[in-house]
């Protein structure tokens, strides 16, 4: 082999130290390090970490100050006995004081307050499993069993491929809770593969089944899903009982550059006791020369309405998380960057340009100490009441978490 | 020396030219010089631990532990192991293509675009820096500037210029160690001349018949508020690597 060859793929050799990733697809023997030739397999081992938070949350909404203050206890495993099987379990105690009987009719607007007359949403102290799963490589198909991620999509904020677990819309990084399902994954590739997943409720006609596919080709990640849920449809404000609907879902993502400029799109077509509708959301990211990020995505929502008035229904589906807007189009814009040392600023605003409304969330993170976050977020609403995001008022959160 | 070096002196000594020089470096074009560098950096795979150690202008410390494995130039596997907030955190890179995966939040998720400016976990290098991988001979055209010392080594100044047009540096000048074909110093350029990084390698070991460097600084010029060096606390190379660590499967599953 020729040295030429063998540079074809050179790269900085400073960055080795870093990623130790060394240049070069292919080597001579005689550059083979034979003092260290044993396997740098994984080897069995367990690790335990976790963070103990505690978080201050105030808010004001229509002449009324409440409060909400809650500890957070989690507890993560991660095992793995030998190769091919592996264990992930995390465990979590949550504790709130104050305000913790929350009117729906403050969460609505006025116009429909008195359709939930005094009912409440109660917040009560959590003791969960947040997740808990097996994973078995048998043959190169990946099975996991238990409570386990299903979060999918590309979308930073907008996800209409994500099933099971509603994004907190105003601080949409922060961990989710996994869903008990029954998965299989056969690798196709190392950016390749095909995953199916069941996820029980009820009897076997009601359980969720999903396939999904994914691939990389020409630069971008792309995937489709196919999905078959039972749902509720949307509550009603006189609270009927009603049988789970089929969803069927049909979708997929893709993500990559454009001219420098990561872009990522996802779509779903949906299909729902008689409800058709699609999601669709564009979203791109540009960074400043002085590492601001700057991150702008578009959502469509067919199932939502140009403007207010929303409907009833509309509004306790989004309450319930089953609704990510109310609005047809919305939109999520936001900036991020460093500042002095430590310190990170950021302002995120969601838009209903449909209705006029807005919700900005400056935010501020200073990391003052290592394994210590103490992060303080804002909320202040725009819009008059009866808009999407008009009624929240302003308010925030103080939150300290020390990781172990 | 190593027995590359070795044989190439002495077929230099062999010609007339040589005697007229203190070092066989001398001798060498400067594309010469560059693949006798990627030749000395070049592994079929590696595994490491190593510490990324940020200071911060007013004093504050973060140290970021981490495993990592490579195999041939474009494939690399990262592990944060410590500090427990950063625990769990990993890395794909394929090609030019890169990925997180965020443990809390179960998810991988790629670093694309303008995204690869960051910092990588707030440090001075950023994710473009580890998701680039130009060819130095085939990128770059190099003009030998001058001879140098650097921490007591002979070394040759090379300018490079870059070939094609969406590199990171388009210019860069580095110090070679002509003995070791190790670079100890780079100046990492934008097009404009304006200087946007230094990094000083140091610590230079043996390890089988090549040399490597375990300590690099890394200075952003213009994120003055922090300095970052890496320093690898132990390196195997020709290490047998699962193929599987190399797929979004492993990054989304682990260790």
């Amino acid at each position: 082999m020729t040295i030429a060859r063998l540079v074809r793929r050179a790269g900085q050799a400073w960055v080795l130290v870093v990623l130790a990733a060394a240049p070069l697809a292919a080597q001579a023997p005689d550059h083979a390090d034979s003092a260290a030739s044993d396997s740098a397999a994984p080897a069995v081992r367990t690790r335990v970490t976790g963070y103990l938070e505690h978080q201050f949350n105030a808010s004001r909404s229509r002449g009324r100050w409440t409060q909400l203050d809650h500890d957070r206890l989690r507890a993560d495993l991660v095992a793995r006995a030998g190769r091919g099987v592996r264990l992930e379990a995390a465990a979590v105690w949550q504790l709130y004081r104050g305000d913790t009987r929350i009117p729906l009719r403050s969460q609505l607007p006025a116009a429909l307050g008195s359709l939930v007359d005094t009912a409440s949403l109660v917040i009560e102290d959590r003791h969960f499993v947040n997740h808990a799963y097996l994973v078995l490589s048998p043959g190169g198909v990946e099975i996991t069993a238990g409570k386990q991620y299903l979060t999918w999509g590309a979308a930073w904020v907008f996800n209409p491929t994500e099933l099971f677990r509603p994004k907190d819309l105003f601080e949409p990084t922060y961990e989710r809770e996994g869903v008990g399902a029954l998965s299989a994954r056969l690798p196709l590739g190392a950016l390749s593969d095909v995953l199916v997943a069941y996820v029980p409720d009820g009897p076997f006609r009601t359980s969720g089944k999903v396939a999904r596919a994914r691939h990389h080709v020409a630069g971008f990640d792309v995937s489709a899903l196919a999905a078959a849920v039972y749902e509720q449809p949307a509550a009603t404000p006189a609270g009927a009982a009603s049988t789970p609907s089929r969803r069927l879902v049909l979708g997929g993502d893709l993500s990559g550059e454009v001219l420098g400029l990561g872009v990522w799109a996802e779509g779903t077509w949906n299909d729902f006791a008689g409800d058709r509708w699609a999601e669709a959301t564009l979203g791109g990211n540009y960074t400043l020369p002085d590492r601001t990020l700057l991150l702008v995505e578009g959502y469509f929502n067919g199932r939502g309405r140009p403007g207010d008035p929303y409907p009833a229904a509309a509004w306790l589906a989004r309450l319930a998380g089953e609704r990510r807007s109310l609005g047809r189009f919305v939109a999520y814009v936001a900036a991020n960057r460093p500042v002095r040392e430590v310190w990170r600023l950021g302002v995120g605003a969601l838009v209903n340009p449909g209705d006029g409304s807005a919700a900005l969330v400056p935010s501020v993170a200073w990391e003052f100490a290592e394994n210590v976050e103490l992060i303080a977020n804002g909320l202040v609403s725009i819009g008059a009441d009866g808009t999407e995001y008009g009624r929240g008022g302003v308010g925030g959160f103080v939150r300290g978490r020390v990781y172990f | 020396m190593t027995d590359v070096t070795r044989r190439l002196s002495r077929s230099a000594a062999a010609a007339s030219l040589v005697l007229l020089a203190p070092c066989a470096a001398v001798a060498q074009t400067p594309a010469e010089l560059l693949r006798r560098v990627d030749a000395n950096m070049t592994i079929t795979t590696a595994h490491a631990r190593a510490e990324m150690v940020i200071r911060y202008r007013g004093g504050d410390v973060r140290t970021l532990r981490y495993e990592s494995w490579a195999r041939g130039t474009d494939e690399a596997f990262l592990e944060f192991t410590a500090p427990a907030r950063d625990a769990g955190s990993r890395f794909l890179r394929l090609g030019d293509a890169m990925w997180i995966f965020l443990p809390r939040v179960g998810k991988s998720v790629r670093i694309q675009g303008h995204m690869l400016r960051q910092g990588f976990m707030g440090s001075d290098f950023s994710y473009g820096d580890a998701s680039e991988n130009p060819s130095m001979v085939n990128d770059y055209d190099a003009v030998i500037e001058r001879r140098d010392t650097v921490d007591g080594r002979p070394t040759m100044v090379l300018t490079l210029t870059a070939r094609r047009a969406n590199l990171s540096y388009p210019r860069r000048r580095t110090w070679v160690d002509v003995e070791r074909w190790v670079p100890l110093r780079e100046e990492l350029f934008a097009g404009s001349g304006r200087l946007l990084k230094t990094v000083a390698l140091s610590d230079v070991r043996r390890l089988g018949d090549r040399w490597y460097p375990f300590r690099m600084e890394l200075d952003d010029a213009l994120q003055t508020e922090t300095t970052t060096t890496f320093r690898v606390l132990e390196m195997r190379l020709g290490v047998a690597v699962p193929p599987e660590v190399f797929t979004l499967r492993y990054l989304e599953g682990g260790r």
